[in-house]
């Protein structure tokens, strides 16, 4: 199975997926033009994981910004691993957020609350995650 | 009307479209209802169908909630964010009118986008606007090409700064500038426009040039005295050593004359003749160099190789102190 790699730009976030580390990153701001199109191999993906790989995995999500239709589509990626970890699965999902950046913690609370795996809040040094 | 959309903004006649993948499992649903709702005797289908409708509503409900909490959430942020900048804005308003330094800003062709009230001051031109104008006016003839060539660096994306020293016109006179020019990128990183701050360094480099002439002064009246040191001291040795070797050579010249006297000519050894011969012609050797060293007007060194100083003595033959020839009297 193919890693999965999209440069960040000022509008959408540096993507990383790889099969053989069974590590996912997403980071920096999210708020493409097209968020439908831009997630759609980000979920193709998973999904190829779950079939074809089926082993524990790690997500590390750092964001600055994301927009509504992004919101939606994390959402959705967070359903599929939801129903990978239902499904005997193991997934563990590490949220990063700024020190004193309450609206992406707020975020990140909103859309983990209602899942079965495993999430954390990893509290990072100020401006270090919107330079990365 | 500008019909352009914006960069976040979907095409509204995608909505179907966008609005089927974006809640493609409850479209799916639908359709299936619509179709069951067709059918005959479907009453129990179309109740569990509901069922699974209504949850998928909740479902959805409970979304757009989180989507609306999140998108009030960004919103906040980017109004805090808006006000640090306009915070940010504010202090830099004040430091570009207050700086000591004239700061200006000009677009890609050097034409001026703004400036500050130092600039102004600094061109005495307070009471014109300098929106037509381009930096490159007020260049010296011969600042104007070094200038150009640095800035086509910057708009180039060569370099992202350069500093010149420029000739600037204040309306009555050439000053110098140092100038430190910087370049500002748009949102999709290409050149916009360029900052320059400028200070008057006119009273500096004066100041720099006049050291640099008394440097100059200092320097060549210090090797002066050093020289007249030099041709003191060599001119006092040469005096010192006429009067010490004066009367000793005197004692050798009469001492050898006596010896001649008592010698008989007609019976004088060949080797004794020639040896006094010799001492004869010394003496008057020494006696011509002690002379030169009395009428001597100024010496001058040359460099003999190495380490070594040759003092030549420069003297003018018709120079007569009065003194009468110490050999004279013998």
């Amino acid at each position: 199975m193919e890693n999965l790699y999209i440069e960040g730009s000022k509008f959408t976030m540096e993507v990383n997926y790889n099969a053989e580390t069974n590590l996912c990153i997403m980071k920096g701001n999210s708020y493409p033009e097209d968020a439908i199109n831009f997630f759609e191999p980000l979920n193709e993906w998973l999904e190829q994981y779950i079939e074809e790989i089926n082993k524990p995995l790690t997500m590390e999500i750092q964001l600055y910004y994301l927009n509504s239709s992004s919101s939606k589509c994390f959402m959705d990626i967070f359903d599929i691993l939801d129903e990978y970890q239902e499904d005997g699965g193991s997934v563990i999902v590490k949220w990063f957020y700024e020190r004193n950046d309450d609206e992406i913690r707020e975020a990140g609370e909103e859309l983990l609350e209602d899942m079965s795996f495993k999430f954390e809040y990893i509290e990072i040094p100020e401006s270090s995650l919107y330079e990365a | 009307m500008n019909s352009k959309k914006t960069e976040n903004q979907v095409d509204k006649s995608d909505r179907d479209t966008q609005l089927k993948k974006f809640y493609r499992s409850e479209f799916e649903l639908y359709e299936e209802c619509m179709d069951i709702a067709q059918e005959k005797d479907a009453q129990e289908k179309v109740f569990k169908a509901y069922e699974r409708l209504l949850k998928a509503y909740y479902k959805n409900l409970r979304m757009s909630l989180k989507i609306t909490n999140i998108g009030d959430s960004t919103q906040n942020k980017l109004l805090k964010t808006q006000e640090a900048l306009r915070n940010q804005e504010e202090k830099l308003r004040a430091i570009f009118d207050n700086a000591i330094s004239s700061i200006i800003t000009i677009d890609l062709q050097a034409k001026f986008l703004s400036y500050n009230n130092n600039w102004l001051q600094m061109i005495n031109q307070e009471d014109v606007p300098m929106e037509e104008k381009y930096f490159h006016e007020f260049l010296h003839n011969e600042d104007k090409e070094k200038f150009i060539v640095e800035f086509d660096s910057l708009i180039k994306k060569e370099n992202n700064y350069f500093r010149l020293l420029l000739r600037l016109f204040d309306q009555e006179k050439y000053f110098w500038s140092d100038c430190s020019a910087s370049i500002i990128h748009n949102k999709e990183n290409n050149p916009e426009s360029i900052i320059i701050i400028i200070n008057n360094i006119d009273e500096q480099i004066k100041t720099q040039e006049k050291l640099a002439e008394s440097y100059l002064q200092l320097k060549n009246a210090q090797d002066e005295i050093l020289k007249l040191e030099r041709e003191t001291t060599a001119l006092a040795m040469a005096v010192t050593a006429n009067h010490e070797i004066n009367q000793p050579l005197m004692v050798i010249k009469a001492n050898l004359d006596m010896l001649k006297l008592k010698i008989d000519p007609n019976n004088v050894d060949t080797y004794i003749d020639k040896y006094m011969q010799r001492i004869d012609e010394s003496v008057d050797r020494i006696s011509s160099i002690l002379d030169k060293f009395k009428k001597t007007q100024e010496v001058e060194f040359n460099d003999y190789g190495g380490n070594t100083t040759m003092v030549s003595f420069n003297y003018d033959s018709e120079f007569d102190d009065g003194l009468d020839d110490p050999f004279d009297d013998l």
